[in-house]
């Protein structure tokens, strides 16, 4: 393999993991504080995708002509205001009551509310995929030993780079961070400590929205985003959050980079067989080590 | 818990009246006519030559998702004829109420096809999907509802699955043509014959049709250069609309020095792969061979699609052909699609909108044969054989096997080109192909697998020739 | 706990039999075209009487059962295509036996664990044989799946020749048959001491365990038993669905089976019976009145787990209710029938 083949291998597999670990760990900043797995995540990186995707074609092209700062920031500002925004009216009190009432509650609620977004999308945004691409072209091309590569998805990298460094910071480094790793291992200690377990919750919620809405934001200039993205999306995270480990943050990005990895190992050697081998590896790491590769520690 | 005898007795009783009443309205079912006779219609006194209710037609495309770019199109163009014919007073003067459903995967598709049979359709043009013809004909066949697939025109339909149709046809041509179409074209439009070596890169979605493109497209240029000349560097089956990153594809396309990359992905998939390729610099060292680039709706190609390359329209019709001077039949069908829907129609929306009107030709010269409106079977052979004058040209439907109640009409594939006088990339260059040049011909005999024409093409066509 | 529950016994499995038997001609006559959910609404319940099994008695979640419907959907498919065998009850007999020997495998793993950590465990083997269905284009014919010839029934009833409307309706007794049996074993093995057993291991299990029960074990046969229920409701599909595809094996189908338990009731035998066919009426009518039914769908489920957690079984336990039960068998009493 020549040099400029593998360094496009390498960045692929980087860019898929940078998605993939912005989703996985919102799901599993939820996890962590409220024992839910959030089927209805996935949704909120579809909002964030579609926000994006509609906005840029109708509005800021129009106006702002192809500016490309006004292009990368403008619409992944906007869509990560309008994911929080709606994950506070639809998801935020759904968790909130399915707080603590079974594991069977809890994934009909949300997978009920995946279905309920499906049909909302369909409403807003009609049956026809939408697409974005401006920001991606408008990037250009780096020179990769000789061949060009899309300078957007480093770009892509680098932003979720930033993004899980400055959630490392939150969680280990502030005073926020430390209630909710507390949470997150005991939470009835933390509450009878004093601190206020429901407004945790909400934070910890709206923080993964913003990575959700973030993470679609970012992808959909690269692609196009149309109806049951959202279940392929899901699916893949699932299985990210399956081997790195429930409610574990390293276990996040462990796991987002195995998924990646696999998945461009796969389509390199066994084209064929790219679903089933993601999912036997999950299903290896869940009987070896049932509670994931980063995890069992908390967080 | 403890059981009396009189209980048990009684229960058992009961059960036995109850069950033999079930038995006796199971029986009325299985005789529905005769049941819907005795106790629903009132007793037939005079022959109603023209019924006055409404005639239900079902509707069943893929409007959403990420096949919407192709359904959305072909569902406007059935809606189109439908408006049409009820604005000059419908069939025969009945109006005609379209009973709209979706079509998603196989097991959904026949459940939703049967639901409408419920609603009391009289006949039905949908399906785009080749997974989903072979899934909904049998039940067509059963139910004995005329049921015209716009397109799903996989070869096993009338080949394997119902080999003896009654009551399903299909218009949009066959299959096969498809990758022979665009292999031929490739030939000749990238001057393959005079390459010494041929390296192809083969990606196409992971169902019958996938399969299928690929299949006829690798006999083509087997047997027209010859095998030895071809080499397959790479062949991906993506699954449809499953994948949407196809970076990793694309670098290992270029990895191996792919001069031609043959594709069948469409509608969501191939905008989507286009775009990334772009972005990789994959079209500054391979030429791209599609089967089916221009079949979704024609602004969808935008402006940014590579000039030169071999664009497939699946073998049928592309809005700027037959030229509307020579042939006004297609300038006013584009000219009423586009004041109806503010776009340019497509290959499937000239399919559904030639099936609504094929129906009302063969009702029509039906009722001048009998006196009155024909039953779906006695309409069945107003429908055989016939020719319609659509806008893509003359289509026919062939009345014996192989193939039987398959449409034909010539196929056309192009090239790429941008004009300035739309706005997006359009197919230019129109190479026709006779249709019986590339296709099974009627009463041939030969192996089904994987399908007839491939081994007629097989057997018959001579090395290293051009067919046309 | 003893909670006397409603419909509990074998003679309420007959009265749903019958009249699930005698709805099937009128609802043909005044609403032709409804009659076919009723045949795959008794051929759900079946999977989600197994479910159950698991959920209620056993104290297990699932989210994967469509792996043992697919796997008996396929057994049919793949014995039609490869061997043409037509004859249902060998297919039947052939998908329980592959269904029991997944369950095996996978619960011999899979019973180690509890809550969320079995429910992914099902899922993901579900996605992988769903995967399997999918990739193997040549053998299972990929997405486009397996088109399945009218079976033989009874090892000598062809029913090739029947007319559309005919052999759903003689499917429909056929799958009754079916239902009935298999409802009424399912009733004996949740009142037998193995069932009691189970509800033990569920409630407390570190009392079994001090009583010397074997949980696992008690574990694995329950789910071997589950997977037997939703393989035949598999193989019973294939046929009156005319197809098998990997939809059957999709987790959107494992996540329907957990849904129509619950809307009936996961706490009474009935329930997933009751689920089931109100289930499939629901979606159909949902789709009737709008394309946007899944909305519909979405928002009843969120409105039966927040205000309905007993499903519509728990609506018995109202006090009107009770009070209607008890003027009718005052009612009963008084004129002796």
């Amino acid at each position: 393999m020549s040099l400029d083949t593998l360094a496009r291998y390498i960045l692929d597999t980087f860019f898929f993991a940078s998605l993939i670990s912005l989703i996985v760990s919102g799901l599993n900043i939820i996890y962590g504080v409220m024992r839910i797995v959030n089927l209805a995540h996935a949704s909120l990186f579809t909002l964030g995708a579609y926000t994006v995707a509609w906005i840029t074609a109708n509005y800021i092209v129009k106006i702002f002509g192809s500016n490309l700062i006004l292009l990368l920031v403008l619409p992944l500002t906007i869509a990560v205001i309008v994911t929080v925004l709606v994950s506070l009216v639809m998801v935020t009190p759904l968790l909130r009551y399915s707080y603590g009432k079974g594991d069977a509650f809890q994934l009909i609620v949300t997978f009920a509310l995946l279905i309920i977004f499906e049909e909302l999308f369909q409403i807003v945004w009609g049956r026809m995929p939408l697409a974005a691409n401006d920001a991606f072209f408008a990037m250009g091309t780096v020179n990769l030993f000789g061949s060009p590569y899309p300078l957007y998805k480093v770009f892509v990298i680098i932003v979720a780079f930033l993004i899980i460094l400055a959630l490392w910071l939150l969680t280990y480094r502030t005073y926020l961070g430390l209630l909710l790793r507390a949470t997150s291992m005991d939470s009835e200690m933390v509450q009878a400590l004093g601190a206020n377990v429901i407004r945790l919750i909400v934070v910890a919620i709206i923080t993964a929205s913003l990575l959700a809405g973030l993470g679609g934001a970012l992808y959909v200039p690269t692609a196009s985003v149309a109806l049951g993205l959202s279940l392929d999306v899901l699916i893949v995270a699932f299985v990210g959050l399956v081997i790195g480990g429930l409610g574990s943050f390293i276990g996040s990005l462990i796991g987002a980079l195995i998924v990646s990895i696999f998945r461009t190992l796969s389509i390199y050697f066994f084209p064929e067989l790219e679903l089933v081998i993601l999912f036997t590896v999950a299903l290896i790491v869940l009987i070896f080590k049932p509670e994931g590769i980063g995890g069992g520690k908390g967080w | 818990m403890s059981v009396s005898r009189r209980d048990f007795l009684r229960g058992l009783i009961g059960g036995l009246i109850l069950g033999g009443a079930a038995t006796a309205l199971g029986l009325y079912v299985a005789a529905p006519e005769w049941f819907r006779r005795r106790f629903v219609e009132k007793p037939v006194t005079e022959v109603e030559r023209v019924p006055a209710r409404p005639l239900k037609i079902g509707l069943q495309f893929m409007t959403r998702g990420g096949g919407a770019p192709w359904g959305d199109p072909t569902f406007k163009g059935a809606m189109l004829a439908v408006e049409e014919i009820n604005a000059a007073g419908g069939i025969l003067g009945r109006r005609i109420e379209p009973v709209i459903k979706d079509e998603t995967s196989p097991d959904e598709t026949v459940r939703e096809y049967k639901a409408m049979i419920g609603e009391g359709i009289e006949f039905y043009v949908g399906l785009i999907s080749s997974s989903n013809t072979p899934a909904v004909a049998p039940v067509a066949e059963e139910a004995g509802i005329i049921s015209f697939f716009v397109d799903g025109c996989t070869d096993i339909l009338f080949e394997k699955t119902v080999p003896d149709p009654k009551f399903s046809f299909r218009i949009t041509n066959i299959q096969s043509a498809d990758g022979v179409t665009a292999a031929l074209g490739a030939i000749k439009f990238f001057n393959l014959m005079e390459k010494d070596k041929v390296r192809i890169a083969h990606i196409h979605p992971d169902y019958a049709y996938g399969r299928n493109a690929h299949a006829h497209m690798q006999i083509v240029f087997e047997k027209v250069l010859g095998r030895d000349r071809v080499e397959v560097v790479e062949e991906f089956w993506p699954g449809l609309f499953r994948v949407t990153d196809f970076g990793p594809f694309i670098t290992k396309m270029m990895a191996g020095r792919t001069d031609i990359v043959a594709t069948s992905l469409w509608a969501m998939d191939f905008i989507n792969f286009y775009k990334q390729a772009l972005a990789y610099g994959l079209f500054k060292v391979a030429k791209v061979v599609s089967t089916i680039s221009h079949g979704i709706a024609p602004h969808l190609v935008e402006s940014d699609y590579p000039e030169g390359f071999v664009a497939g329209v699946h073998a049928n019709y592309y809005f700027l052909y037959p030229e509307h001077e020579s042939y006004p039949l297609n300038k006013i069908f584009v000219e009423n699609y586009r004041k109806r829907w503010g776009e340019y129609p497509t290959n499937g929306s000239e399919g559904a909108y030639t099936a609504v009107y094929l129906y009302k030709a063969a009702v029509e010269r039906a009722y001048g044969a009998l006196g009155r409106w024909p039953e779906a079977d006695e309409l069945i052979k107003f429908i055989e054989g016939a020719s319609i004058y659509g806008p893509a040209g003359i289509l026919t439907i062939r009345a014996r096997r192989p193939n039987k109640h398959q449409g034909y009409k010539n196929a056309i594939v192009g090239i790429s080109k941008v004009d300035p006088r739309y706005g997006f990339n359009i197919l230019a260059n129109p190479l026709r192909i006779p249709i019986e040049r590339i296709t099974v011909p009627e009463g041939w005999e030969g192996r089904e697998d994987p399908t007839m024409a491939y081994n007629w093409i097989r057997e018959t066509w001579r090395e290293g020739e051009l067919p046309v | 706990m003893v909670r006397r529950e409603i419909g509990n016994n074998i003679r309420s499995i007959v009265i749903v039999a019958v009249i699930a038997g005698l709805l099937y001609p009128v609802i043909s006559s005044i609403m032709p075209g409804w009659e076919v959910m009723l045949t795959y609404g008794i051929i759900l319940a079946i999977a989600a009487l197994g479910f159950n099994l698991l959920f209620n008695y056993t104290g297990l979640l699932s989210f994967g059962h469509a792996a043992f419907v697919g796997l008996g959907a396929y057994a049919v498919g793949l014995s039609v295509k490869y061997i043409g065998l037509r004859i249902l009850e060998v297919q039947v007999l052939i998908g329980v036996l592959l269904s029991a020997l997944l369950a095996l495998i996978v619960g011999f793993i899979a019973v180690r664990y509890r809550g969320i950590f079995f429910a992914i465990l099902m899922l993901v083997t579900a996605q992988i044989l769903w995967g399997f269905y999918v990739k193997f284009y040549h053998i299972t014919g990929g997405t486009d799946g397996i088109r399945i010839p009218r079976p033989t029934l009874f090892f000598i009833y062809d029913t090739t020749g029947l007319g559309y409307h005919a052999f759903n309706m003689v499917y429909h007794y056929y799958a009754l048959l079916w239902f009935t049996v298999l409802a009424i074993i399912m009733w004996y093995i949740v009142n037998s001491p193995f069932g009691y057993t189970l509800r033990v291991i569920k409630d407390a299990e570190t009392r079994a365990v001090a009583l010397g029960v074997n949980v696992n074990r008690y574990r694995l046969l329950a789910l071997v038993i589950s997977a037997i229920y939703a393989g035949i409701a598999g193989a019973l599909y294939a046929p009156i669905n005319r197809l098998v595809t990997p939809d059957l094996a999709y987790w959107t189908l494992s996540g329907k089976i957990v849904f129509m338990s619950i809307l009936g009731g996961t706490m009474y035998f009935l329930g997933p019976i009751i689920g089931a066919l109100t289930y499939v009426y629901l979606e159909t009518i949902a789709q009737r009145i709008t394309i946007h039914w899944y909305l519909i769908l979405g928002i009843t489920i969120i409105a039966i787990m927040f205000f309905m957690p007993r499903g519509l079984l728990g609506l018995t336990e109202l006090e009107g209710f009770k009070k209607m039960a008890r003027l009718f068998s005052a009612l009963r009493l008084q004129f002796k029938f």
